[in-house]
């Protein structure tokens, strides 16, 4: 075309929907999305801890809309999601820290059985310490 | 050539030339092979079927890096891509995504050179040697082990074909020219932390990538682009509040 | 310096309120969303009103403190994901505007959940 170069080159963008696009694009938006839930759990103890210090009337209105059945599903999806954040987070800390002997990493489970291991723990003693308080 | 009927499989090829408004897909019928891979097969396109299409390879031994494109819009290496993986089709086979297209499969590659170059992927002495080494330097295999992984890279950018950071950011370094970067941060014998910091920690650094991790599951050689990242990102925090809270300990 | 990000900061914050996330959150969210209402006594005794139940579980400064910075980090944990999520959902919004959107809310609410626990 008389010497003349045509470029009009064309961008072509993975877009704004890659995580629908393939099954491990979607499990890690999944992992992102934990937060919207956690955001919003944090928001709705925030409201409980503020009404613990109101009369008993008041308090006891919010755990009735706290623990009414459409609720409970969204906190059953929102430990869903939380779990899936811990499992992702623990899974995911060997690519961000590297201990290395003599020049070898050291296999990841040395650093994602002991996070299982103390979130257990934690899970378990919380829920005696609740355990102990209510029973009294 | 064996005379049972041949089992044919569907292409359907991303075409696109600098002069036309819009691309296609062509649509070309490959007879299927066991032992061919998506680069076999586009071979045969052009010698026998229509000779204007237009792609790079050249080792046909997923060493160079030069063939990768999106299959069924994954991004690989054409020449291990066995078509067996895909019956029975159709293989659709496009450019990779995150890049300009030049024409058909070809990208353009000058916006990663750029990237690439920025972050001095050579060893860098004090002394001012670069790519002339004053002496020998000698390094122990321990020495040698800590960067092997990251020094695998074939620059076939797969990685930034699966990245959603490269797909709205054109300044984003992206996975393969930073783990690049890591692996030179980490040899025993460069001395060019200094020089590379500044591109490194700048938002389009490390900082912009958000750890999807699809860019390491889709490296063809283990290279692992995001646990570079990820442990770029923790050596640059540290970096951070140290030159923050004990700003007499860094050398400027 | 120059070019030189502070996201060191939300990063390690981020960092830190995402152990602190996966440590805590599942079992918060436990005791304060599902045992009571799936009925489980201790639960219900150990929320009820006042000094026996849910005061019992807060008398405690340092209970307090520990679970305010839980959920002061969590939310700046959840704040770092959520302004890079948008950003990788391609919404063009100034970075500015994005951080001042996601770590501003974050700093009010841990503001406030310091506020409650503070008075309680
Ligand atoms: S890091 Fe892996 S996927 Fe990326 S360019 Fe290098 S070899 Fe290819
Ligand atoms: S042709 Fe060289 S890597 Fe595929």
């Amino acid at each position: 075309m008389d010497g003349e170069v045509l470029t009009q080159p064309l961008f072509r963008s993975l877009g704004w929907t890659w995580w629908t696009k393939r099954p491990s694009y979607l499990l890690v938006f999944l992992r992102e999305s934990s937060s919207v839930f956690i955001a919003v759990q944090v928001v709705l103890v925030l409201v409980l801890l503020h009404k613990a210090g109101q009369p008993a009337a008041d308090y006891q209105a919010y755990l009735d809309f706290l623990w009414n059945p459409g609720m409970v599903v969204f906190h059953v999806v929102s430990i869903v999601f939380a779990l899936w954040h811990t499992y992702t987070w623990f899974n995911l800390l060997p690519q961000t820290v590297a201990i290395r002997i003599r020049g070898r990493r050291i296999p990841g489970l040395l650093l994602v059985a002991p996070q299982f291991g103390g979130w257990a723990v934690v899970t378990g003693l919380i829920i005696a310490w609740v355990w102990w308080v209510g029973a009294a | 050539m064996s005379t049972a009927i041949e089992t044919m499989v569907k292409f359907e090829v991303f075409r696109y030339q600098p002069d036309w408004d819009e691309p296609t897909y062509q649509v070309y019928d490959v007879p299927y092979h066991e032992d061919w891979v998506v680069l076999d097969a586009l071979n045969y396109i052009k010698d026998t079927i229509d000779g204007t299409l237009t792609y790079r390879w050249s080792c046909r031994m997923g060493v160079c890096g030069s063939c990768g494109a999106m299959v069924n819009g994954y991004p690989k290496l054409t020449c291990a891509a066995f078509l067996s993986e895909y019956m029975p089709g159709p293989i659709r086979v496009e450019p990779l995504v995150n890049f300009n297209v030049e024409r058909d499969l070809v990208t353009n590659l000058e916006g990663f050179m750029d990237k690439l170059e920025s972050v001095q992927p050579w060893i860098i002495r004090d002394d001012g040697a670069t790519d002339e080494l004053k002496s020998e330097y000698l390094q122990t295999p321990a020495q040698h082990a800590v960067y092997q992984q990251f020094s695998m890279c074939i620059n076939c950018l797969l990685c930034y074909a699966a990245c959603p950071v490269s797909s709205h950011s054109d300044e984003f370094i992206g996975p393969a020219a930073l783990a690049l970067a890591q692996r030179y941060n980490l040899d025993s014998r460069d001395e060019g932390v200094e020089q590379r910091r500044d591109v490194i920690l700048k938002d389009e650094g490390i900082w912009e990538c958000s750890f999807v991790g699809e860019c390491s599951a889709v490296c063809p050689k283990h290279v692992d682009p995001a646990g570079a990242i990820q442990q770029a990102k923790m050596t640059g925090a540290i970096d951070y509040y140290r030159r923050l809270l004990m700003p007499w300990t860094v050398k400027s | 310096m120059r070019g030189r990000s502070h996201e060191p900061i939300f990063w390690s914050i981020f960092g830190m309120g995402g152990v602190i996330a996966a440590m805590f959150i599942p079992v918060m969210i436990f005791v304060t969303g599902i045992g009571g209402a799936a009925g489980w006594d201790a639960v219900t005794g150990a929320l009820a009103h006042g000094e026996d139940g849910i005061g019992a579980l807060l008398n405690h400064a340092p209970v307090r403190a520990v679970l305010g910075l839980i959920m002061a980090l969590a939310s700046v944990h959840a704040a770092h994901r959520i302004r890079h999520t948008l950003i990788d959902l391609h919404v063009h919004a100034p970075p500015a505007v994005l951080i001042v959107a996601s770590y501003g809310a974050a700093a009010i609410l841990s503001a406030l959940i310091a506020i409650v626990l503070a008075l309680f």
